[in-house]
């Protein structure tokens, strides 16, 4: 892997806080602000599961990644549209999302415009009486600075550590 | 003693709850069905090469399925002949036999035992080898689909599939042939394995309100669906069940489904173009369904939709529970750039995010969870839609529903499922061939 450099303190506060203000965001359930003032328009937003394979096992031509989402700006604008519709009754009542945001690493990208940014993830979601499910996943993001100075997210690779999926799916925001 | 009459009303469209909930019927259902039905394994496209491999699942026992050096396949319980640990704790790959992680016995890509750590010296003469190989289920193939069955009296698969394959070979030979994409999600839903089932095979009816708030966001031939706003006209669409339980409901020229855009046109186009191919390698009956979407299960536990593109297994884990396998499926000779909108889109729609995914498992949990009520589980359901409406499909032999939304395949499913678990043997079910339909058209 290519060697990394790590930013100024002050960026990787900001970072920071802008990691934090976007899962608050998204718990206040703001989707459509969240997609036009924190979401660049050629975002790739992937996550992926991993099928098991032995270390040694070189030979099988099969691909290893099992995509969960795969989504571009469109993509991402007929999920907050559902949401808007007025009749997603699998979110009335409302579910609870709650993101903890933790190992954070923030380093230059390719263009000085441009931060890569490492993180682990703990998403605890309720929804209806009984169903708590948690999630442990990575991020690997790339947010991107605009003419305005305003950090947007150009790319987030989720890469999950569960197998399977225990929590009934992964239609929340990761 | 499980009373099997009392569980389903093929006549009348009805079935006991219990049939959701009950211990005592799962573990009938667990001989009766999964113990003689054929399941579905895997796909070519999954282990192409000499010592390919992939574990799945018959039922409630893990299956190892192996290319074999020949080029055929064969599938074994996963387990060693030794004291019972698993021997191949990877999801797929490639081998050249499999060791058990407890003691180190080694099997060959066939199954059979090469070899065992100090044999001579531990053993003696005392192990049979040859009779200690991992045990083999019996497994073949329709078109490039691997299924097992643990009943050697079964019939073929050919034959398990019947006049059913005149609806499977309109995608999984009209146009070339069909595949399955990648290594499966898998996710757990807290649900009854019959629950999906009966929803893929033939519930057109839920669409347009479980789906609204997710059609009305999408758009495609499917969006207009939305919220009840339009019945499927008059002619839209069929609903089929046959022989052995397999069933589908089609909507005419919804095969883009829920691809809206650029995608939607390019899938618009590919369905167009092929249509007088389908004609031609087929026939013109067959061509007429082509470009439609096909919502679909074979029975017992192995769903698709064609157009939404997903091929599933629900695997049973007790009677509350199922875990779920899904692919992407595509056309192989799809240009890639429309395999890839497919995929896309099927992740959108069917996959462990998608939108339509989360709004059928919140109802198919509800409706298996509240049977835990004494005074719930004692009820039964109705799927009296559009009966009396049915005739015999004189193209396909199948028994047809002449109308996009009704519950023709419903109780054709169930008529099936009654007759698995009321017969003692598979030649008790064959004697049924001549006579299955007499119920469902009541006649």
């Amino acid at each position: 892997m290519e060697e990394l450099n790590p930013v100024a303190h002050e960026i990787y506060i900001e970072v920071q806080q802008v990691l934090f203000k976007e899962t608050r965001m998204l718990r206040e359930e703001r989707w459509r602000e969240w997609l036009e003032t924190m979401v660049e328009k050629d975002i790739v937003y992937r996550a992926i599961v991993s099928q098991l394979r032995f270390r040694k096992d070189n030979r099988y031509t099969g691909e290893k990644d099992v995509p969960s989402l795969d989504e571009n700006w469109a993509g991402l604008d007929r999920r907050v549209a559902q949401m808007e519709s007025g009749m997603q009754w699998t979110t009335d009542p409302a579910e609870r999302v709650r993101h903890f945001i933790t190992n954070l690493e923030v380093f230059q990208g390719k263009t000085p415009n441009e931060y890569v940014i490492y993180s682990n993830c703990q998403t605890v979601r309720n929804r209806r009486v009984y169903e708590e499910m948690t999630y442990c996943y990575g991020r690997n993001d790339i947010w991107r600075r605009g003419a305005d100075g305003k950090l947007r997210l150009a790319r987030r690779d989720v890469d999950v550590d569960e197998r399977f999926v225990s929590g009934k799916n992964h239609n929340f925001p990761m | 003693m499980v009373d099997v009459d009392s569980l389903v009303d093929v006549k009348n469209g009805m079935q006991a709850k219990r049939i959701f909930w009950d211990e005592d019927i799962y573990k009938l259902e667990l001989e009766k069905i999964f113990g003689r039905c054929w399941l579905f394994l895997t796909h070519d496209s999954i282990i192409p090469n000499v010592g390919d491999y992939a574990v799945t699942f018959m039922g409630e026992d893990e299956v190892l399925v192996v290319r074999q050096r020949d080029g055929s396949v064969k599938a074994f319980l996963n387990y060693c002949t030794h004291r019972g640990a698993r021997v191949v704790n990877a999801e797929a790959g490639n081998a050249r036999g499999f060791t058990c992680t407890y003691h180190g016995w080694a099997f060959g890509l066939d199954g059979s035992l090469e070899s065992v750590p100090f044999e001579k010296e531990v053993y003696g003469n005392v192990l049979k080898k040859d009779t200690l190989g991992m045990k083999e289920v019996r497994v073949e193939s329709y078109k490039g689909f691997w299924y097992g069955n643990f009943d050697h009296n079964a019939p073929h698969l050919a034959d398990y599939l019947g006049d059913y394959r005149w609806f499977l070979d309109i995608w999984m030979e009209g146009t070339g042939g069909a595949e399955l994409i990648g290594p499966p999600a898998r996710s757990i839903l807290k649900c009854n394995w019959k629950t999906p089932t009966e929803n893929f095979i033939g519930d057109a009816y839920h669409v347009g309100w479980t789906h609204a708030a997710s059609l009305k966001a999408m758009g495609g031939p499917l969006g207009v669906l939305a919220g009840n706003k339009h019945l499927p006209p008059e002619g839209a669409g069929v609903q089929i069940t046959s022989r052995h339980g397999h069933g589908v409901g089609i909507l005419f020229n919804a095969g883009p489904a829920l691809m809206s855009g650029e995608e939607g046109a390019m899938a618009a186009k590919w369905y167009a173009e092929n249509q007088p191919k389908v004609a031609k390698r087929l026939s013109e009956a067959q061509a007429k369904y082509y470009g439609g979407h096909f919502n679909a299960s074979i029975f017992p536990n192995n769903s698709y939709l064609w157009g939404t593109n997903t091929f599933k297994v629900w695997h049973p884990r007790g009677p509350h529970q199922i875990e779920v396998f899904t692919w992407t499926i595509v056309e192989k000779n799809m240009p890639q750039e429309l395999k890839d909108a497919v995929r896309r889109s099927m992740l959108r729609t069917f996959g462990t995010a998608g939108m339509l995914e989360s709004d059928d498992s919140d109802n198919m949990e509800s409706m298996t969870n509240l049977n835990r009520g004494p005074h719930i589980v004692t009820g039964v359901l109705n799927s009296q839609m559009g009966l009396g409406n049915e005739h015999e499909d004189a193209e396909s032999g199948n028994i047809i529903g002449p109308s996009a939304i009704g519950e023709t395949s419903y109780r054709g499913f169930y008529r099936a499922y009654r007759e698995y678990l009321k017969a003692k043997d598979w030649d008790e079910i064959r004697a049924n061939n001549g006579k299955w339909k007499d119920e469902l058209l009541n006649r």
